[in-house]
């Protein structure tokens, strides 16, 4: 439920860039207008509380309009120098960064990342397992003549069914450990390449997907086995 | 008075759901809250707080909803979500293992 949550959350900061940038603005302009009026009660003469204040409606302005407009600051850091200059030539403005690009700079954008690659991986896992589970049918279902010519030799029914799930589990004994191994180099890799750890990721398919690898490899082979072995 | 300290790395997001934990507030209660109950030692800059409140809202530990203040302002207050007061709890605990363990190489060596 908080996974869905966070999801969403995350989709809505993705789709409504412009809404979010428009509020977050609207916050630091209160959060600085509070800050003003301490000053104020503090001492600060009335007529540097109303240069600030102009100053902060400039800017304020000026960081909605290109926000707004989409042309990443560029332009946003010579305006803002000129206007604090104006303001007062004694202070150095160095490193400008808007609040936007200081929300988007921390961990949203990977988070995002790393759970729809979980999505993906997972949707991935299914389809193998789909295809796993038709090739071994095709397989299975091949031999059924064999099974059938089997029988009337008078091979037992148990013996039948352990013959094809063997090959299966053989398979998985091969398949498994490489999958497993993978998947947790994989993980290793991610969580070097990123500030994301694999904790924080959902469900943590890659870790898990050998269970579901373990029970889609068996199950048509016992199935058709079954099938096969009760064939007349 | 000496100049108000930068915040121990990692040890926002905890003062910042502690200091929800009580009742909603906006961005600047919270500043002010934690410098307040800090004694004036731990000033929270506006660079680290609102990326901080961004972030744990898309964590889903705090929600938020605009409402008007006192002085009839519209503020966006943030208050704790049910995860997020588990969460707290968590950082919490782990803080006191973390400063329990750090006073106790400092008092011995």
């Amino acid at each position: 439920m908080v996974w869905a949550r966070r999801c969403w959350i995350r989709l809505q900061g993705l789709l409504l860039r412009g809404r979010n940038a428009q509020q977050l603005h609207d916050e630091i302009q209160f959060h600085l207008e509070q800050q003003i009026a301490e000053n104020l009660g503090a001492g600060m003469s009335r007529e540097i509380a109303k240069d600030l204040r102009y100053g902060l409606r400039l800017l304020a302005t000026l960081f909605v309009s290109m926000e707004w407009q989409m042309s990443r600051a560029t332009q946003l850091p010579t305006t803002i120098r000129t206007t604090i200059r104006n303001l007062n030539p004694d202070l150095v403005v160095d490193n400008i960064k808007t609040a936007s690009e200081l929300v988007t700079d921390t961990l949203i954008s990977q988070l995002l990342m790393a759970e729809l690659s979980t999505f993906f991986g997972g949707l991935v896992l299914l389809l193998v397992c789909v295809g796993l589970y038709g090739s071994m049918t095709y397989s299975v279902a091949r031999r059924t003549r064999e099974i059938g010519v089997r029988m009337a030799l008078g091979a037992p029914r148990e013996g039948l069914i352990w013959m094809v799930t063997r090959e299966a589990c053989i398979e998985l004994a091969i398949g498994g450990p490489i999958g497993i191994a993978a998947a947790v180099a994989a993980t290793r890799v991610f969580e070097a390449s990123s500030s994301v750890s694999a904790r924080q990721i959902p469900f943590r398919w890659p870790r898990r997907s050998w269970l579901l690898r373990a029970s889609a490899w068996p199950l048509p082979s016992f199935r058709y086995a079954g099938q096969c072995a009760s064939t007349r | 008075m000496a100049k108000p300290n930068d915040l121990v790395q990692g040890t926002l997001d905890l003062l910042i759901l502690k200091t929800l934990s009580l009742e909603p507030k906006h961005g600047w209660a919270i500043a002010k809250r934690i410098q307040q109950i800090s004694g004036e030692v731990l000033q929270v800059q506006q660079g680290s707080l609102y990326p901080a409140l961004h972030r744990l809202e898309q964590k889903a530990w705090i929600k938020a909803k605009w409402k008007e203040t006192e002085t009839g302002r519209q503020a966006k207050f943030y208050s704790l979500t049910v995860a997020g007061r588990a969460q707290l709890e968590k950082e919490a605990a782990n803080w006191s293992r973390l400063s329990a363990a750090i006073n106790l190489v400092v008092e011995t060596t």
